[in-house]
């Protein structure tokens, strides 16, 4: 398997993706940056937490679930696109196998650009003379994102399935698109909580008060990567090619 | 000799369509096995399931005498392959493909990347993205994946396509060495009966699904230079003539009411003679030759009897 990792990144070279991966994971602090530097010219305090919480948003709903959405997508469709899939299972290579390898080939590329967006964010905060920046909110803001990381990571296998269903990136990516639209809708009711592509903002961000239990959130956030992740192995060891 | 590919009663459905209907077939070893059959009759389907990227309905495949569904990554790696037209990473140039794949297999070989590209006739040195390759490169570049772990046997779904005439002929006797000279066992699918006509040691014809005729290449060569056909008025009388007065007997009766002698020792006028002594009508007397090709068209007409 680790060879197989290994092949993964050596694939990703010289490919446009990455550079429009980096240049998502950069998306959501310079447009919070250029939002909080326009408040400061209007005598508004800019604090460097309160950018951290707004850029995690913009990651968690929207920019981030359709970057992260891509790249999964990108990662499982190039197989059928540039037709290699039938050359690599006879390789042979097993198809749980390359399940599991390109998943975590993209959960290290996801763990690199939460890691993109915090020091870009750090860095965009510092060279706009944010307030409250000093080692114990630097520390927390790293904590923040690697939560969001954490909690966005079942949220791949959803995208994972889509793909391999279609054999196409577009798909997952039109599906991407619907459901940070119904995020935006649903992040106000009290669905928010169960609902498991709003769940990340809300456990990063608990509700004063809950409507549900938090462990349905934590229910229906494991469960919706675990049956996807077992759906997308069964269905594809299961396909004709 | 031991059968290195074997299939017995291979069937795939979808639907009620029978892509490939109880499909037997035996490659021994060092065997150049020409799968022959038109566009869509079930070539490609059949190699899939051969490598495991199809699940067959019914029947079985071995490989070297073991069952290949309860050992399928074991085998595989005893086998190169091409299905269809190989893909590649078109942000990658040859030599980095290659060695994704080499990697991906485990070849310890350092040099057999080097060694396959040579055999193939594509530069090493060379650059260029796949993405900027033509057909006939990224044919000569599967070709090279499929050397690459020296396999035992190779499985090749039409790996000509694309390949101008001079890149056909290199190929050709390629694989004729290699089967020669490394006992490589060699299974390949055309719709081209020329090409499968100077590379293989027998020929499977497929025809919707069914393999409707399987025939020794060196039988089929011996047959093939010349036969005599006649038409006759009593087909069994005449038969009979030919074993007890000319003593003939590699002949077939045909469902045309013809009677084809491959047995072409005997003067055509002498035949002619003897037939009409014994009061029998001859309506014609043809020396003729007989291809691939018409035994291909004779085959899928389902006309043949041999």
């Amino acid at each position: 398997m680790f060879d197989v990792i290994l092949m993964e990144f050596k694939k990703l070279k010289r490919t446009t993706i990455v550079w429009l991966s980096v240049l998502g994971g950069v998306a959501a602090p310079l447009l919070n940056f250029m939002l909080y530097m326009y408040r400061k010219s209007n005598g508004y305090d800019a604090v460097f937490s309160d950018m951290v919480n707004q850029v995690n948003m913009f990651i968690l709903l929207l920019l981030g679930l359709m970057l992260y959405s891509l790249v999964t997508a990108y990662t499982y469709s190039r197989e059928y696109e540039e037709d290699t899939l039938k050359s690599v299972l006879t390789i042979p290579v097993g198809r749980t196998t390359l399940v599991i390898s390109k998943l975590i080939v993209v959960i290290i590329w996801v763990f690199l650009l939460t890691l993109l967006s915090y020091v870009t964010t750090t860095i965009l905060a510092i060279i706009g003379g944010f307030s409250g920046i000093d080692s114990a909110s630097l520390f927390a803001a790293f904590k923040y994102f690697i939560k969001s990381f954490l909690y966005m990571l079942p949220l791949l296998t959803p995208v994972i399935f889509a793909t391999l269903l279609f054999k196409k990136y577009i798909p997952a990516m039109v599906m991407s698109i619907v459901i940070a639209t119904s995020n935006l809708m649903i992040m106000n009711s009290k669905y928010a909580e169960i609902f498991p592509w709003t769940i990340p903002l809300i456990l990063t961000n608990p509700p004063d008060v809950r409507e549900y239990p938090v462990y349905l959130s934590y229910v229906s956030l494991t469960a919706t990567g675990i049956i996807f992740l077992i759906l997308s192995v069964i269905y594809f060891r299961k396909r004709d090619l | 000799m031991v059968n290195v590919l074997e299939t017995i009663g291979l069937t795939k459905k979808y639907g009620n369509f029978k892509a490939v209907d109880s499909l037997s077939l035996q490659v021994e070893s060092g065997q150049v096995y020409g799968f022959l059959g038109n566009n869509g009759a079930g070539k490609t389907t059949t190699i899939k399931m051969m490598l495991g990227l199809v699940e067959p309905n019914f029947g079985k495949i071995l490989y070297f005498g073991k069952e290949f569904s309860s050992s399928k990554q074991n085998i595989l790696k005893k086998i190169g392959a091409i299905v269809e037209i190989p893909g590649f990473y078109g942000n990658l140039d040859g030599y980095q493909n290659l060695k994704v794949f080499s990697r991906l297999r485990g070849i310890p070989k350092s040099n057999a990347i080097e060694e396959s590209l040579k055999t193939v006739g594509l530069e090493i040195s060379d650059k260029k993205k796949v993405s900027k390759y033509s057909l006939g490169m990224k044919q000569r570049l599967g070709i090279a994946r499929a050397l690459l772990s020296s396999p035992e046997i190779l499985i090749l779904d039409e790996p000509t396509n694309g390949l101008d005439p001079s890149g056909i002929k290199e190929m050709r006797e390629l694989f004729r060495t290699l089967a020669r000279e490394k006992n490589l066992t060699v299974f390949i699918s055309s719709h081209i009966l020329s090409e499968i006509e100077l590379l293989a040691d027998k020929v499977g014809i497929l025809h919707n699904g069914v393999l409707v005729d399987e025939v020794d290449m060196n039988v089929l060569k011996s047959r093939q230079n010349k036969y005599i056909e006649i038409k006759v008025d009593c087909l069994e009388k005449s038969a009979k003539i030919l074993e007890t007065e000319l003593k003939i007997f590699d002949y077939e009766v045909r469902q045309d009411k013809s009677i084809r002698i491959f047995d072409y020792k005997h003067d055509i006028s002498e035949i002619n003679r003897i037939l009409v002594n014994e009061n029998i009508k001859v309506y014609k007397l043809i020396s003729d030759s007989k291809s691939l090709e018409s035994y291909f068209m004779e085959a899928i007409k389902g006309d043949l009897n041999v």
